[in-house]
């Protein structure tokens, strides 16, 4: 009797543990993905990828096409523009000329927590990308899902029945991992595997040292320290100048503004949060010469040199100019794999 | 034949008893293990550390407050009455604005003990760039290779009221292994079992107290790279913690 009841429940048993496996093995099965390691030198932070989306090769390549398909906004606010339009790759994934607030590059992107100028979208790079594609786009879902393409991709990628705004933000993540400039004329110094020449070098040392002391906000490795600066540009603060303070509400937080990567910074222009500097130069001088005092502008700006400026003369001026124009990285930007498919 | 027998009784009953107490003797009573959790708390005097607010006041009378406060602590050495020691070789970040970074757990040999060592900063062995983790806390810690490389041992920012009623930023940045900053702390302590909270709080103020009373307005506003403001801090930091224990 004991043995006969024991044999459907060892069968039920058998048969949990056979469907909890065909649950969780499926989809690997099903579309047979292959993860897309991504690399980054020693002096980079450690990507930060959430686990439920880790980067494949057939992920990024899904996201990349839908970066350059103008059909995301149709019917939307930005008809006709796909997110490639706003971010050239010949510019370093920006939009260069005269635009307040600039647009910022889509680098790096993976190492971020906070996006836009003021940090109006914090969280995962998948978090922003839903922003982008259900706030900003407005992607028509109806339309999305009528285009057999990409439901049968969205469908052997991730498994998804239906396009929905999450997956679509997933996509482009996993699109902008891959998009890293981490192969500039500077990078080659740090690792070795190159030499600067003389301006570039003493730029360098200016940057890295209490001269200029650009490093505090503008970390080796991203040139960003991911945070948010008041870095003395106005005294008093309105509207988009309010930085920060318009997310927070804390008057802490005012006139402050996510520090951009200088990756690649030659290529765009102009600079700051309202694109009021044309040219690295006229960067380089406020520094130099114009820093305005205020109860939130970071204590780093405030070193007691600082306050009557930086005395820089018009060498070392130079100096730091051919520095950041050598973060240029032409290989990101002239690279196949980034580019429209 | 009798008493060869007799003999060997004794030798096969004797040989496992000797080699069990043999054994026994040997063997050293396994060292039980005592985990510690390290809670760290900031405070101005005890007052509790209000970030960004102009709420404090220095030895100096600056008043001031503290926008930033990064720093590492490294390599816990648990000292015995007796003068022996135990020492548990890491780095650990810590940011008030970052609570997670406030807690991290411990082991010892269970036992007393009656001094703990520790020092804020990393010791020079492991002061090179690039070589704790690369979290973007680390990286941003990081002290440009130009200036002699490896990390910030502490980032302590703020604002301040001069002497003119206006206010100012301050920026005290340590660094470089000779301004290791060496914490000696008397207490003590009996651990035993797995729940054995050690509290450490620093008090911000004595970084400005003895033995070199920091004026923000004298000394400046901005230590990176000026061996003698940096030596001053270092000095003042030996006593920035006390600790607590249950």
């Amino acid at each position: 009797m004991k043995r006969s009841a024991s044999i459907p429940a060892l069968s039920l048993l058998l048969l949990l543990a056979a469907s909890c496996h065909w649950h969780v093995a499926a989809p690997d099965e099903q579309i047979n993905l292959t993860r897309l390691e991504i690399k980054s030198p020693e002096y980079v932070p450690l990507l930060i990828e959430p686990s439920d989306n880790l980067t494949t090769v057939e992920g990024a390549a899904l996201g990349r096409k839908l970066y350059y398909d103008p059909d995301l906004s149709t019917g939307g606010p930005l008809e006709g523009k796909a997110c490639a339009s706003c971010h050239l790759q010949a510019f370093g994934f920006t939009l260069p000329g005269p635009k307040s607030p600039p647009v910022l590059p889509h680098v790096n992107l993976g190492w971020n927590q906070a996006f836009l100028w003021n940090g109006a979208k914090q969280g995962t790079l998948e978090d922003a990308m839903r922003f982008e594609v259900e706030d900003f786009f407005q992607v028509d879902l109806n339309r999305i899902n009528a285009n057999e393409s990409y439901r049968k991709a969205f469908k052997e990628v991730f498994g998804a029945d239906e396009i929905d705004y999450p997956v679509l933000a997933k996509a482009l993540a996993q699109f902008l991992r891959t998009v890293n400039s981490f192969n500039s004329e500077i990078d080659a110094f740090l690792q070795g595997k190159g030499f600067l020449n003389e301006s570039v070098l003493r730029g360098y040392e200016i940057f890295n040292s209490e001269r200029a002391d650009c490093f505090h906000c503008h970390s080796i490795g991203l040139f960003t320290d991911a945070q948010f600066h008041n870095n003395g540009l106005d005294s008093v603060f309105s509207g988009f100048g309010e930085g920060l303070y318009a997310v927070t509400g804390n008057k802490n937080d005012l006139g402050k503004f996510k520090t951009p990567t200088l990756r690649n910074v030659a290529l765009r222009g102009p600079y700051m949060h309202d694109g009021r500097f044309s040219t690295l130069e006229e960067v380089v001088e406020f520094y130099n010469s114009g820093v305005l005092p205020s109860s939130t502008l970071d204590p780093i700006m405030t070193k007691p040199g600082k306050e009557s400026g930086l005395h820089l003369s018009e060498q070392d001026k130079a100096d730091l100019v051919n520095f950041m124009k050598a973060l240029t990285d032409t290989s990101f930007i002239h690279d196949t794999t980034l580019s429209n498919p | 034949m009798r008493r060869f027998a007799h003999q060997l009784f004794w030798i096969i009953l004797l040989f496992p008893l000797m080699s069990l107490l043999l054994s026994v003797s040997c063997h050293r009573v396994p060292e039980l293990k005592a985990g510690i959790q390290i809670n760290i708390s900031h405070e101005v005097d005890a007052r509790p550390l209000l970030m960004d607010s102009i709420a404090y006041q220095n030895e100096a009378g600056n008043p001031f407050s503290v926008t930033r406060l990064e720093y590492f602590l490294s390599d816990f050495t648990f000292i015995r009455p007796d003068g022996s020691s135990e020492r548990i070789e890491l780095t650990h970040y810590c940011n008030p604005r970052k609570t997670e970074s406030l807690h991290f757990d411990l082991e010892v040999t269970e036992g007393s003990y009656s001094a703990l060592e520790f020092v804020v900063g990393i010791p020079a062995e492991r002061n090179v760039s690039y070589t704790l983790p690369a979290t973007s806390e680390n990286i941003n810690m990081s002290w440009p290779e130009n200036m002699g490389g490896g990390y910030h041992f502490m980032k302590l920012e703020g604002h301040f009221i001069d002497n003119q009623q206006k206010e100012k930023g301050f920026a005290m940045h340590l660094g470089m292994n000779r301004w290791l900053v060496h914490i000696r702390l008397d207490h003590n302590m009996d651990f035993k079992g797995n729940e054995n909270p050690v509290g450490l709080s620093m008090n911000i103020n004595e970084w400005f107290r003895k033995p070199h009373t920091y004026d923000f307005n004298v000394q400046g506003n901005y230590t990176m790279g000026i061996d003698s403001l940096m030596g001053q801090l270092s000095e003042n930091g030996a006593d920035v913690f006390t600790l607590t224990t249950r």
